[in-house]
């Protein structure tokens, strides 16, 4: 077996040397397939292992063959991985033009370097890295480089260098950004921190250098308005840590000194085998995905009592100086809780997308390095999961999905954030009335428009990206494999009458099941202030048109459009009997008022406008309403005064009312608490909105 | 067409044979919390995730009690039947492998096409839309299960 083996491999060499750098097409999805049939080798090789241990003894030769079977399968996965992989080098040749660009604008001289250009990385680990290397390319050329001027008087030479370098270290690729600039001024930042009031005072004292580089990724001191390839966007370093732990990865400040700053980006080889925490609740095994993990707290049956408060009767973990809140995890998956003689209570402090809870679950176990498998689709429904694996001894395990469980475990994250953010809020709110469209074709000159408050991201595809499965078209993205619609499909309009080799995806955030809306041309993202006609082109699916620039503009809808698309997936809130219960929205941004309007009517419940909180409170008298969502900033009676107003008067301060607002700060929630509103909602998150409008109803 | 029969309670039912994958006695699940309550769990079959639903349970009777004769009958998935599927009529249910515990294994049964009449209403208690025709043998009825109605939901 093993000289044959040999011969075969000795052969093939020969053949290459001949035919040097032979190449052939091979679909991705067949790559995809190989790599989960190689995971399933391995794991049948490790269950087989196991069973064969103790007949190796009495069995000659077997151990020899088993050493081979091992070898083997280890070399196939190997391989077979190493055919997703791409060079960095991707990403890296996208810098020199950047640098070119930035520094054609602010005059200052920089020399880029590169190192390690050969490294490989999944498909998918390359796909998402630029963007988050450009936001720290931007923050150093912005930030940390001096101009030509000031770098002579340092002494220094007027071309500043930058050099990236990539290497692998213990199974992780590292990227290390390092510049010669001005450095990091700790002193500087950590004051900008307190006072902004990030830090206390006292805290101060005790943040090492470590800590306050942290702050660097925790807040966006330095945002920048930044080409990326998910579209041009207002971003921060804060922005880079987030994509990066998206794709598993992590980034920090290795050393911040004069001539000599590095950023190190820790990323992960491949998605499809991750590292994760084997943790059991009933005796029952999850997986949990390692990056979201921060921190284990073990608390004593002493302990417990006063480390877990109530607050808002919701239990709160006091974690150092934080609150934390907590989730039982048998509780959100609906499991009954079985008698435990261990009174320790074990808490995985997690993190996801920026909102950091606890865990509560029976026992946690080693680290182990899962191979991931789809969850069947009779658990989509579930929020829990993000797929499934097969553990060591043949069982399968669930993979839990750390964002769904924080949402399924109804945490209100915007209570016990911090309030960073909030002066950017009125920023923005001040040029509310103004809407940011996204202006695309889909057959030539017939516009569509999307609010770029609802776009997560724009996708530049190639048309053979796009596998066609049923009747239904997905392309691959983040990894996993997403529906994509086109707009005819759904709406009166024209199909483009050729389609191009590359085509754009728009793939709208705040929705539970994602989907992506092809189109033909992205024509530009403009700022105009204008209302929407929902009265004149009326159709399923469509908000409504608005001329813009003398064109007529169609206003899709996105959420009906996922509707539309999936309706298997989408019965939550539809054609539920509701008693026509009448709604009173008052909403002075025109684009807001349409879509709100139609989310509400679409659910069920009868809905009259108001343009503002004059407008509201007098309707209210006119009318009976049995809910009011009031927007907080408006004209002539703000949303606090409204609500004031209505507390006031006797027949009406019995109707609860909801807040609706783009306002996200803690502060401005206790105010509008304050201000006798009965609930507290952000704007654009349908399901979100439904929700609490029906459990104020039913109060 | 052939098909292979099986009890669920004292319901005689079949499935086309050639939609069927194997049956087993594997019956240590990995239970689903937050997931329909007639979804049994999850198995590993040498690779492959298998989802099993309680049909007794999905048929709307009690949980389906596991004894000696309890077995899973796993079908084949469309990736499985892809070549036989047009040729034999058998149904497309969808890329994720799926199964059923049932209480006894029955006979293959060879029946004509047009021994199968449709159901007009229920059978029983089996609502009309989980089942796909319906044969009369000697001394029994036998239901020709829907599969894609009964892993719809």
């Amino acid at each position: 077996m093993k000289t044959i083996h040999n011969e075969n491999l000795a052969h093939l060499e020969d053949k290459n040397s001949e035919n040097k750098n032979e190449t052939i097409r091979v679909s991705l999805t067949l790559l995809d397939e190989l790599m989960i049939y190689a995971g399933e080798l391995v794991l049948a090789r490790n269950q087989l292992m196991r069973l064969t241990t103790e007949l190796s003894k009495t069995i000659p030769g077997l151990s020899n063959v088993l050493q081979d079977i091992d070898m083997t399968t280890s070399t196939i996965q190997e391989r077979i991985m190493n055919t997703r992989m791409q060079p960095i080098s991707l990403v890296f040749s996208r810098f020199p033009r950047l640098i070119r660009d930035m520094t054609m604008k602010n005059k200052k001289k920089i020399h880029l370097e590169t190192s390690g250009d050969s490294v490989d990385l999944d498909k998918s680990v390359v796909e998402s890295l630029y963007d988050p290397l450009a936001i720290v390319m931007y923050y150093l050329v912005e930030k940390d480089i001096e101009s030509p001027e000031e770098r002579i008087r340092a002494n220094k030479d007027e071309t500043a260098n930058i050099y990236l370098k990539a290497y692998q270290e213990g199974g992780k690729v590292n990227v290390d950004i390092i510049s010669d600039g001005a450095g990091i001024d700790t002193q500087l930042l950590l004051n900008k921190a307190i006072e902004e009031g990030l830090v206390s005072a006292n805290d101060a004292e005790r943040y090492g250098k470590k800590d306050i580089f942290d702050l660097l990724f925790s807040h966006n001191f330095f945002k920048n308005h930044m080409k990326l390839d998910h579209g041009e966007e207002e971003v921060g370093l804060v922005d880079a840590r987030v994509m990066l732990e998206k794709i598993g990865g992590s980034i920090s400040v290795d050393t911040g000194l004069a001539n000599n700053t590095i950023i190190n980006v820790k990323l992960p080889l491949t998605l499809v085998i991750i590292p994760s925490i084997i943790i059991t609740v009933n005796e029952q095994n999850f997986a949990v995905p390692q990056v979201s993990l921060q921190e284990i707290v073990r608390l004593k049956v002493g302990d417990v009592e006063h480390k877990i408060e109530q607050v808002n009767d919701a239990p709160v973990l006091r974690l150092r100086n934080k609150l934390l809140p907590i989730l039982y995890l048998h509780k959100v998956l609906g499991m009954k809780k079985e008698e435990q003689n261990d009174e320790t209570v074990r808490i995985m402090v997690m993190k996801h997308d920026d909102n950091e809870f606890g865990l509560v679950v029976d026992e946690i176990f080693d680290h182990e390095e899962i191979v991931v498998k789809n969850i069947p689709r009779f658990f989509k429904n579930s929020l829990c999961y993000t797929g499934t694996t097969i553990m060591g001894d043949g069982s399968v395990a669930l993979i839990l999905d750390i964002g769904g469980i924080g949402a399924k475990g109804k945490l209100n994250f915007t209570g016990l954030k911090e309030q960073a953010g909030s002066s950017d809020d009125i920023d923005r709110r001040m040029h509310d009335d103004m809407q940011n469209l996204l202006l695309f074709e889909n057959a030539k000159d017939q516009f569509f428009a999307l609010n770029l408050d609802l776009i997560k991201r724009i996708e530049k595809i190639a048309k053979a990206d796009i596998d066609l499965v049923g009747e239904k078209e997905y392309i691959e993205h983040e990894g996993k494999s997403l529906h994509v619609i086109r707009l005819e499909q759904y709406l009166p309009v024209q199909a483009p009458d050729h389609e191009d080799s590359d085509l754009y995806v728009i793939i709208p955030k705040s929705v539970e099941n994602p989907i992506g809306i092809i189109v033909h041309r992205i024509v530009d993202s403009i700022s105009v202030n204008t209302e929407i006609d929902s009265d004149s082109i009326m159709a399923k699916g469509l908000i409504g048109s608005a001329l813009i620039k003398d064109d007529l503009v169609l206003f899709p809808d996105i959420f009906e459009l996922i509707e539309m698309s999936e309706p298997e997936k989408v019965q939550k809130y539809r054609a539920k009997d509701k008693k026509k219960q009448k709604i009173l929205l008052i909403e002075d941004t025109p684009f807001f008022r349409s879509l709100e309007k139609n989310y509400l009517e679409s659910a069920g419940y009868s809905v009259d406008i108001a343009i503002d909180g004059m407008d509201g409170f007098k309707k209210a008298g006119q009318h009976k309403y049995d809910l009011f969502i009031v927007d907080i900033i408006m004209p002539r009676m703000d949303g606090y005064q409204f609500v004031e107003a209505i507390k006031r008067n006797p027949e009406l301060q019995k109707i609860p009312t909801l807040a609706l607002t783009t306002l996200s700060s803690e502060e401005s929630k206790t105010k509008a608490f304050n201000a006798g509103f009965d609930a507290y909602e952000i704007k654009v998150h349908k399901e979100k909105l439904l929700e609490t409008v029906e459990s104020l109803l039913n109060k | 067409m052939q098909f292979t029969t099986f009890y669920v309670g004292k319901t005689l039912f079949g499935v086309n044979i050639l939609q069927v994958k194997e049956i087993n006695n594997q019956m240590k699940y990995t239970p689903v919390p937050d997931s329909a309550d007639f979804i049994k769990g999850l198995f590993n079959l040498r690779g492959q995730i298998i989802t099993i639903f309680d049909l007794a349970k999905r048929l709307g009777r009690n949980d389906t009690d596991i004894q000696d004769k309890t077995r899973n009958l796993i079908l084949k998935t469309d990736v499985e039947t892809a070549l036989i599927r047009s040729s034999n009529k058998i149904e497309e249910i969808g890329h994720d492998a799926v199964g059923f515990i049932i209480d006894r294994i029955g006979d293959v049964i060879e029946v004509e096409d047009t021994d199968i009449q449709s159901a007009p209403a229920n059978v029983g208690d089996i609502s009309k839309e989980f089942i796909k025709g319906v044969v009369e043998l000697k001394d029994d009825l036998l239901i020709i299960l829907n599969v894609q109605e009964i892993i719809k939901f």
